[in-house]
């Protein structure tokens, strides 16, 4: 098993994660109401956390897969404060 | 072997996050972009860290993998859930091209509960015969106008579905083998549930202190080609809404003198036959 052998694979699918990444950032900047912008922040902590186990990989050290266990944890919390907030109080765009 | 795999799943996964990136930035409305959002970056970050967990092959790094996998493939749908229904709660405006809006109406403003009552005068049940349901008269509201035409079209074997929102009505049908739906004629779920999609007309025979045009739209939305007969009583507004629907509309005062009037010129004549004026 050797390190470049398993190194391509990787360095494409980072190539592909992070044009999700930008193409959220997108809707992000766009979103014309706030739930769009939440969704998108959701959308980006998880590929974050998929950036990050992916780089467990390219880099060969397990530990960042904690990085995207946190990471996944963090977006499912934000997104459902989000949601209650949304809920309770309207918003105003 | 080992590698083959692992590659193959990160390919995969990366694929589906790309493909969510691009559907959260190109659907035309929340609710898809969130559909797209959240469905395929939950099986993209899955499948990645399915990849990883393959790569390394140990048993203390694929218990985290498979962690990490049961609890995003958990909280993901319930955080996409509690976003898609606080934001259409709030009143994000749908997709234009949206046909039927099921929920509306059916949320509680105050409980922000789903109100939606496991009725079953509120749907036709499933032992109606088919037959009866195609090609059908949709009768909106069974009171002194729509009773009359009702008798008289199924004196003459026209199959009828009944829409009202007076469940005695809705119950005393039903005891006599009428198809009938209680609801409010306006919501595009009652007409769905009376089959107006593929009835041939539609009778309103409520008076116009219902919204007579809402019920117009809606049945228009779920069935563009149905042919809508109204009654009505007011003067103002005819035209416009004769033009609105194919069909015909009955000003109720009109008809009346009509046939009073039709009534009383055949008396005249008898008269004047009978040599008494």
């Amino acid at each position: 098993m050797s390190l470049s052998g398993l190194l391509t694979p990787a360095a494409i699918a980072l190539a592909m994660l992070s044009v999700a990444l930008l193409l959220a950032f997108v809707r992000l900047a766009r979103g014309p109401s706030l739930p769009d912008r939440v969704i998108a922040l959701d959308l980006v902590s998880i590929l974050a956390a998929a950036i990050a186990a992916t780089y467990a990989i390219a880099a060969e050290d397990a530990v960042f897969l904690d990085v995207a266990i946190v990471l996944a944890l963090i977006s499912f919390l934000g997104t459902v404060a989000f949601a209650r907030f949304v809920e309770r109080q309207g918003f105003n765009e | 072997m080992n590698e083959i795999l692992s590659s193959a799943l990160l390919m995969i996964g990366a694929t589906f996050a790309l493909l969510a990136g691009v559907g959260v930035l190109r659907m035309p409305d929340l609710f898809m972009r969130m559909q797209a959002s959240t469905k395929a970056s939950t099986l993209g970050i899955g499948c990645i860290v399915g990849a990883v967990a393959i790569h390394f092959s140990e048993l203390a790094i694929t218990t985290r993998a498979l962690a990490t996998m049961l609890f995003v493939f958990l909280t993901a749908p319930v955080a996409a859930h509690m976003i898609a229904r606080a934001a259409y709660f709030v009143g994000v405006p749908l997709w234009e091209g949206t046909i039927i809006d099921e929920l509306r109406g059916q949320y509680d403003r105050r409980t922000h509960r789903l109100a939606r009552p496991d009725d079953p005068y509120a749907v036709l049940p499933m032992t109606v015969d088919l037959n009866r349901l195609a090609g059908h008269v949709v009768i909106v509201g069974y009171g002194r106008v729509g009773r009359r035409i009702g008798t008289a079209l199924m004196a003459n074997a026209i199959s009828i579905v009944v829409v009202d929102d007076n469940r005695e009505i809705v119950e005393k049908l039903r005891a006599n083998d009428v198809s009938a739906v209680f609801g409010n004629a306006s919501e595009p779920s009652v007409l769905i549930q009376a089959h107006l999609h593929q009835a041939r007309i539609l009778v309103i025979a409520v008076p116009d202190t219902v919204d007579v045009r809402r019920m117009v739209e809606m049945a228009r939305t779920v069935n563009p080609n149905i042919e809508t007969v109204v009654r009505t009583h007011r003067d103002f507004g005819l035209t416009a809404l004769e033009n609105d629907i194919s069909g015909k509309v009955f000003l109720g005062e009109h008809e009346l003198a009509v046939a009073m009037t039709r009534y009383v010129l055949e008396r005249y004549a008898s008269n004047a036959i009978n040599g008494s004026n």
